[in-house]
């Protein structure tokens, strides 16, 4: 696997896309996608918790000769499902993918279908899909899937325990340190985590290596051109490991489930969480909370431009599927991302559309505040761990989880993380 | 006249009994052949290809592999630090599974084997826990071990014995023995069952005599009891140490080889390396090590069990 260039992440805002994009009528006259004529039935892997039934059942009350036979994955099941589909050479008619180093080895092992740009103008996707969601699902310039959602990720506080303590949000990094002060000392536990898959300690390590770093050199190092034993990062990891000495996470949280994190947040025993909008529906709504509680802030990373930590979520497409299946398929992801299409659906979808035109209903707060950002000025910057190729991410994972374990020091891990980076260059001349 | 005729057919009987001797050999195989197909497909031709594969360097989804040869085994034994850590912590997972399932399943088969009121209900609650997925158990375990919301952590504050309340999973020194409790838990049914089996086979009358004879309890288990579940025993290890070594769900489950992979076993390296890192060469080597490490357990258990039968 090549090092992919991740220059485009500082691509304009999606409401500056949506902004220059054409009308919802004229996308929807110019996009005529062929429909196969007969009986079809085509293949999706989609993950379990996604509302790909109610999509499902709309696609094929429209066409009611296309069947879609949807297969359901969890998050970690979806990934080898398709890795060993794609070794077997049998993949699906359509699945659903991340972008990123998830999706590249798909793209450039001829696995996924290259959507040309006669492809994009014949379903409607150059049209419909936000030129800011294409950019975070671009591979070297080329598009091999087409996206219908765009999940950012950031710092949420609970209002309500603010308001308790007399707290606001906070607007820059000295206030982010000193709301966690202030939680600590009155025996709050400032940020909740669940580390026990790395990710989720990423994020807040993002989050750092975009203060300290800033967003230029933070995509040099996705794209291995900087040093992460560079003094900004060592800062940043410096910054980790003072947070984690001065209690500012919840105890044990290396080795907690992502998804034991949020009940310290409901039971008011932790006030910040780093989360992405799926909270409000998976979770808030579910336990019959009032979203509006759960306030999501842009992560003040003090920077320009102002970035938080996201990507888009696809459905890519078997280049070697039957023709048949493959046109169904195609229809079928640009059925689900046409406006209106699209409207019927985003109160089922958890995050924000990638669809122009697309807001979420009122009822969800929290995915509306998101939306409003991508709208603004607000850009994305991949995680780490869709931004690095794979092989490296168990390398940054381990220096970071080291270091909260306090086995490495911020040097050592960030040293580690460059050996792994070097000795991958070395074997991908 | 008769014993022309037997001198001409004589030899043809012969020959055709011979010739059904020979269609006869070949039945069992012809019988055995769609189960040797199935087992070839499934389980040799998998095996035989990840032996192959463990000598290529490849991300398992482009197209080219690169020819490495025993590159792969020696960049596991001598740059990867998390094999060894792995390799460690399966002996561990191994010496425990074979002592507390074992000895625990003992020592409850025998309690419930004594006629009592409510003896059979007490078999099946001990039981229960082995009918659990080892995912649902390290789901349930997980939870006991939550440093803020478990129970273990607010009985022990409860009690009084806030000092020993600590983050179970969390402390890299010691956070493979939580698991093995819990995997523990969930293993100890199977070997309960199999001695109880066994310990119906004892004839009463040993006691019996062993007791006229003054034996106390313990005598009696030393030197009747344990000796006649001699190949009980056998089979319980066997099974364990082969379970031990395919252990894999509930790491995956309770700290996902964490933190920091200080909890890995080979299996879930293996499956991590391959699926997760796309480093499928280093994965399916370390399925070549587990497999010959399976083997030392496998083949004793096999030929034990070949010849009782």
């Amino acid at each position: 696997m090549k090092i992919r260039l991740l220059q485009f992440l500082s691509s304009a805002g999606v409401l500056v896309a949506m902004a220059c994009s054409v009308p919802v009528g004229t996308a929807q006259e110019s996009a005529k996608p062929p429909v196969p004529t007969g009986n079809v039935t085509f293949s999706l892997w989609g993950i379990a918790s996604q509302p790909w039934q109610i999509m499902i059942d709309d696609f094929q009350k429209t066409y009611p000769n296309l069947k879609v036979k949807w297969t359901k994955y969890s998050t970690d099941e979806m990934k080898q499902a398709v890795r060993v589909a794609s070794a077997a050479g049998k993949m699906s008619d359509t699945w659903f993918n991340w972008g990123g180093s998830l999706a590249a080895p798909y793209d450039e092992g001829g696995h996924a279908l290259e959507m040309t740009p006669q492809l994009m103008a014949q379903y409607g996707v150059d049209k419909n899909i936000v030129p800011a969601a294409m950019e975070l699902a671009r591979n070297k310039g080329k598009l091999y899937g087409i996206p219908v959602w765009v999940r950012p990720m950031t710092i949420f506080y609970k209002k309500s325990l603010f308001d308790k303590v007399g707290l606001t949000a906070p607007k820059t990094f000295d206030e982010l340190e000193k709301v966690c002060e202030t939680l600590k000392s009155k025996g709050i536990i400032p940020v909740a985590c669940g580390g026990k898959f790395s990710w989720m300690t990423m994020r807040t390590t993002d989050f750092f290596v975009e203060h300290f770093a800033g967003p230029a050199m933070h995509d040099k190092l996705f794209s291995l051109e900087a040093s992460y034993s560079s003094p900004e990062v060592i800062k940043a990891f410096s910054k980790l490991k003072e947070w984690v000495t001065k209690d500012y996470f919840n105890d044990g949280f290396i080795s907690l489930d992502p998804a034991q994190a949020l009940p310290l947040l409901q039971q008011d025993k932790a006030a910040m969480i780093f989360q992405g909008p799926w909270i409000e529906d998976q979770n808030i709504i579910a336990s019959h909370e009032d979203p509006n509680n759960y306030v999501p802030i842009i992560a003040p990373s003090d920077q320009k431009p102002v970035r938080v930590s996201g990507f888009q979520e696809q459905l890519q497409f078997w280049a070697k599927a039957k023709p048949d299946q493959q046109k169904a398929a195609l229809l079928f992801a640009s059925f689900v991302t046409t406006p209106e299409v699209a409207k019927r659906h985003i109160a089922d979808f958890g995050a924000p559309s990638a669809v122009v035109g697309v807001l979420p209903p009122e009822n969800r707060p929290i995915t509306t505040t998101m939306a409003n950002w991508l709208q603004g000025e607000v850009q994305l910057y991949l995680p780490t761990d869709q931004a690095l190729p794979q092989e490296l991410v168990n390398a940054f994972f381990q220096a970071q989880d080291s270091l909260v374990l306090g086995t490495l020091t911020p040097e050592a891990a960030c040293a580690q993380i460059q050996k792994a980076v070097d000795q991958y260059k070395a074997q991908h001349k | 006249m008769a014993s022309e005729n037997t001198a001409v057919l004589a030899p043809r009987t012969l020959k055709s009994a011979k010739t059904s001797y020979d269609s006869l050999r070949f039945l069992p195989w012809l019988f055995l052949a769609p189960s040797l197909v199935i087992y070839s497909i499934v389980v040799v031709y998998p095996m035989v290809y990840s032996a192959y594969l463990s000598l290529f360097r490849w991300d398992g989804v482009s197209p080219t592999k690169v020819y490495v040869g025993l590159d792969n085994y020696g960049i596991l034994f001598t740059q990867n630090d998390v094999f060894w850590i792995a390799l460690r912590n399966n002996a561990i997972w191994l010496v425990a599974a074979l002592l507390l399932p074992t000895s625990i399943g003992l020592g409850l088969a025998i309690l419930l084997n004594a006629r009592f009121r409510g003896s059979h209900i007490f078999r099946s609650v001990f039981y229960f826990p082995s009918v659990l997925s080892l995912a649902v158990v390290g789901l349930i375990w997980t939870w006991i071990y939550h440093p803020d919301l478990g129970l273990l952590n607010q009985v022990l504050r409860a009690v009084g014995l806030k000092a020993l309340a600590r983050n179970w999973l969390s402390d890299p020194n010691i956070a493979l023995y939580p698991v093995i409790i819990a995997a523990t838990w969930n293993a100890v049914g199977l070997p309960m069952l199999l001695y109880l089996a066994g310990l119906q086979t004892i004839p009463e009358e040993l006691h019996e005599a062993a007791k006229v004879e003054g034996a106390n309890p313990i005598q009696r288990f030393v030197y009747i009891t344990f000796p006649m579940l001699r190949e009980t025993t056998l089979v319980v290890l066997a099974i364990m140490a082969i379970n031990a070594l395919k252990a894999y769900d509930i790491i995956y489950a309770m700290t996902n080889g964490g933190p920091a992979n200080k909890t890995q076993l080979l299996s879930t390296w293996m499956y991590f390396l391959t699926y997760n890192y796309n480093q499928v060469g280093l994965g399916t080597a370390i399925a070549v090590v587990l497999f010959s490490l399976t083997l030392i357990f496998a083949i004793p258990y096999i030929r034990f069990m070949t010849r009782k039968t």
